[in-house]
């Protein structure tokens, strides 16, 4: 998931003396001259929201005047690229945020560009009404499918079911399809008027999905099995990290109800899954995750999800916030890297990046990585075999 | 050594600044330091600043600089014998050509100060 750029970028990235290209561009004009402040960019793979970003430009030459003028201007594509020069083929670059224009201010002679991602065009819409509700029950559907549908029919994302679609990454939506087909995983659902972001978020907590928008697309990936590490920190690469680790995660007894009756505002069964050795480590921590707007069907797919969430939460885990520079340009939400940290006794454990920002403005980068949504065939106490104390 | 600063070749003025003619050069530049102790320099930008005083000008000279300065008009700075021409701007917070040269009323005493764009 590692953006794909060529090695010569990669080498540039690492670089110690750097003269990165940042350019900012409205339609097909470039107006990276005129910024006088780049913006941060966050995400975090279970925060289902448009993201916007904020850019300040020079306005004393009244350049951007035109969308006072010309109010139809708002809905042009704006696109935050970055990268460097290639010595012979020119800018080498990557888009880091794109979007249509959300809010203009103008101060003096300054303007703030507020630029918004296609998310936004799910949050301006809503599925059904109270009184004409849209429903997912006349039979059993895979929670890709009800995505889909409410991202293409109501949220009018291109429904074109191959790699040309222009909103949602198609390989993702396939391989995130896959796996709750591979697992019989289906879902009936209720929406009475919701904003389409908002269902997304319902399905998205009760499948423990990342649902985001990278390179203007629409990604949904379920994380599953550790894959190869795309980058190694230590203390060559850190800044500073912070690890933490929160004994209020840990749940060792996951109780899911399953078959919600809207009429009758009650759940049809409840399925749990318990792990006992985190309950005589820890004592018992019980936690119930319901929805009333997207359930499961079947006991299996509800089971499904109580063991996945105690894979995750029946011991505490370390959650490690680092930055670092533009070593980290390329990796995306998903990835893993390596971590060393000899103060902290870790040496080339593999975390998963689930928070991300950027500060374009300095070359900075902020990884939130743990193991949470790493799931692994199990776990040993004490590993004698390799050093990740996982047995992969 | 006299210097040009000029539009084209037909809106010129050339002067020869004072002894205390500076010229600075500034990068826009952030810094990462590591935990091992090496150093990450990401460069955006420079720009260069030139900062003189002239003495006993005349009104031509000062009603085109006083004039340059009030447009913002893009300008270029060049030594006289040097190829190399900085694309500059007049940045005086104040009217760069505005005090006599005492005991003259027709010769001007100018501050100026250029910012490369």
């Amino acid at each position: 998931m590692a953006q794909d750029v060529t090695s010569w970028w990669k080498e540039e990235a690492i670089k110690k003396t750097l003269a990165p290209v940042r350019r900012f561009m409205i339609g097909s004009s470039d107006y990276s001259a005129y910024v006088l402040r780049w913006p941060k960019l966050r995400q975090r793979w279970d925060d289902i929201r448009p993201q916007n970003v904020t850019i300040d430009l020079a306005n004393e030459a009244q350049t951007f005047n035109f969308f006072f003028d010309n109010t139809a201007k708002l809905n042009t594509v704006c696109t935050i690229d970055a990268g460097f020069t290639h010595p012979t083929s020119g800018d080498e670059l990557i888009t880091m945020h794109q979007g249509k224009v959300e809010r203009v201010r103008w101060r003096a002679g300054r303007v703030s560009l507020t630029v918004v991602d296609k998310f936004q065009q799910l949050s301006d819409r809503q599925v059904g009404t109270e009184d004409e509700p849209v429903t997912f029950t006349g039979s059993n559907y895979l929670p890709s499918d009800i995505a889909w549908w409410l991202v293409t029919s109501y949220g009018g994302f291109s429904a074109i079911e191959s790699a040309t679609n222009p909103d949602v990454h198609w390989s993702s939506w396939i391989e995130w399809s896959n796996v709750f087909s591979d697992d019989a995983v289906f879902m009936n659902a209720y929406f009475d008027g919701v904003k389409i972001t908002e269902a997304l978020r319902h399905i998205g907590r009760m499948t423990r999905s990342a649902i985001y928008v990278d390179d203007n697309l629409l990604r949904f990936h379920r994380f599953t099995i550790v894959t190869s590490p795309v980058a190694a920190y230590g203390d060559d690469q850190i800044e500073a990290l912070d690890m933490q680790i929160n004994d209020g995660l840990i749940t060792n007894k996951q109780y899911v109800p399953g078959n919600f009756d809207p009429e009758t505002d009650s759940f049809g069964f409840t399925v749990f899954a318990v792990d006992s050795s985190s309950i005589n480590s820890f004592g018992l921590r019980e936690d119930t995750e319901k929805d009333e707007k997207v359930w499961y069907v079947t006991s299996g797919a509800a089971l499904n999800l109580a063991q996945r969430l105690l894979l995750t939460n029946a011991e505490p885990y370390g959650q490690f916030t680092f930055t670092t520079g533009l070593h980290a340009a390329t990796q995306q939400l998903g990835d893993h890297v390596l971590i060393t940290d000899e103060f902290l006794g870790i040496t080339a454990q593999v975390y998963r990046i689930l928070g991300r920002e950027v500060d374009m403005d300095r070359g900075g980068f902020e990884l939130e990585v743990d193991e949470s949504q790493s799931l692994n065939a199990f776990r040993l106490d004490y590993s004698a075999l390799d050093s990740t104390d996982v047995l992969a | 050594m006299p210097f040009y600063l000029f539009v084209d070749s037909a809106n010129s003025v050339s002067f020869d600044p004072e002894y205390d003619y500076t010229e600075e050069h500034e990068k826009i530049q952030d810094e990462h330091r590591v935990r091992s102790g090496a150093s990450y320099i990401y460069k955006w930008g420079e720009f260069s600043r030139f900062s003189f005083n002239v003495r006993w000008v005349d009104s031509a000279f000062r009603s085109t600089i006083n004039s340059w300065w009030g447009a913002n008009t893009q300008l270029m700075l060049q030594r006289a014998g040097e190829t190399q021409v900085f694309s500059v701007r007049i940045v005086n917070d104040e009217l760069p050509v505005g005090r006599y040269e005492r005991p003259y009323d027709d010769l001007w005493m100018a501050e100026i100060e250029l910012e490369t764009y």
